[in-house]
């Protein structure tokens, strides 16, 4: 998939982090980029503004509110060639204090957010007769972590959705998932930003924002990459 | 566990099915952590093989399952050393859901089975009881060394890790 002047890609939870990244990225390389945020309205607004794009608000946990930002987003810019789903939320919290609250947010903003996006653009890309999707999980989905069960189990699931949906969606449209080791994004934890976490990454330090967005938009540009899984993550899972 | 394309998957019979597979099995090992504690015992999840390779029309199902391999990585790592985590991720089995996949195909259970079978390299799904002896082998002293694990008893479909 090459862009054309007209070729429109949406990215979720881009106004900071992976997600600014690879909304520049992909308007470097000519999309008509669509950012959605839900709380910074002045990131997103700046990330739009930088890279000729538009910004929306939309909660993606909201199934109503992702059709309307889907609707709004094909109906400014033009049909949705990739689509990108990266908001997500991030806890450290122990398996006892999981309230049930925090633990139905997870799911429905990390794993939901995927869900109601796909549901929403893949009629459209499948009538075109091409699209591609790209989740963005986790390393954590591959080696777990400590205190962060709805967050693995969320980003694991993701990985699950798009194994399915890229052998339902095919060959229309592609369905891939990066997972992304410790990156320099605010969700990180201090805990891994430290000397003596980085000195156990065999690459010997954090990904930075746009080595994970290149990662991105290779595989969501890759023609006979469906179900797969990419994990830039500095050596941290190798197996 | 209801199959439709994704598009068309009622949002309801999606939750209920990721409530039910992942949350549930989230809100067991949360109730049961603190006894466990005590008892130095072992949680198990059931898993899917579809959970691993995914499944068309099974979004819902599919993004559950694997949703417990990540619960089972991280529960693994945060209980340890006091109790062991492991998962199942099993391929087709003989149970009663199997009728009604048939139904739905339109074909007789025999020819269901069969189906089945001949993608299987051990030419055949398994029994229940086959794989309650996984289950019960990860929840035993002899799987004294195992967390953070899953097993495939599928009959030898993936060598997925």
């Amino acid at each position: 998939m090459t862009a054309t002047p007209d070729s429109v890609a949406l990215v979720t939870g881009a106004s900071g982090g992976i997600g600014r990244a690879t909304a520049e990225r992909l308007a470097a390389l000519g999309y008509r980029v669509a950012i959605n945020y839900l709380t910074n309205r002045a990131g997103g607004e700046s990330v739009a503004a930088a890279v000729g794009g538009r910004a929306y608000r939309a909660d993606v946990s909201d199934p109503a509110a992702v059709e309307e930002l889907v609707a709004r987003v094909e109906a400014e810019l033009g049909p949705i060639a990739i689509a990108v789903s990266n908001a997500g939320i991030y806890q450290q919290v122990a398996l006892e204090d999981v309230t049930d609250e925090q633990w139905r947010r997870t799911l429905r903003i990390n794993l939901g957010g995927a869900f109601h996006l796909t549901r929403v653009v893949a009629p459209g890309m499948r009538r075109r007769g091409e699209g591609s999707i790209v989740f963005v999980a986790s390393e954590l989905a591959l080696v777990g972590s400590d205190r962060a069960s709805p967050y693995v189990a969320a980003k694991a699931a993701l990985i699950g959705l798009g194994r399915s949906l890229a052998r339902e969606l095919a060959p229309e449209i592609r369905v891939n998932v990066v997972a992304p080791g410790p990156v320099d994004t605010p969700l990180l934890p201090d805990s891994e930003r430290g000397p003596a976490y980085t000195a156990a990454i065999p690459l010997r330090r954090i990904g930075r924002p746009e080595e994970i967005a290149a990662a991105i938009v290779h595989i969501a540009e890759a023609p006979w990459t469906t179900g797969a899984v990419y994990s830039p993550n500095g050596g941290v899972v190798i197996q | 566990m209801t199959m439709a394309p994704v598009d068309r998957y009622p949002l309801d019979d999606w939750w209920r099915v990721v409530d039910t597979n992942l949350s549930g099995s989230f809100y067991l090992a949360r109730a049961a952590v603190s006894h466990l504690r005590t008892t130095r015992g072992a949680i198990v999840f059931v898993s899917s093989e579809w959970g691993i390779t995914g499944w068309p029309e099974a979004s819902a199902y599919a993004a559950s399952k694997a949703g417990l391999v990540g619960l089972t990585r991280a529960l693994a790592r945060e209980l340890a050393p006091a109790i062991r985590v492991n998962a199942i991720a099993p391929g087709i089995i003989d149970t009663p859901q199997l009728e009604v996949d048939a139904g739905a195909a339109g074909i007789s259970l025999r020819e269901m089975k069969s189906r089945y079978a001949d993608g299987i390299p051990l030419r055949r799904i398994a029994t229940a009881r086959e794989i309650a002896a996984t289950v019960a082998f990860l929840a035993s002293d002899d799987a004294a060394f195992y967390t953070g694990q899953v097993l495939h008893p599928n009959g030898g479909t993936t060598t997925a890790s």
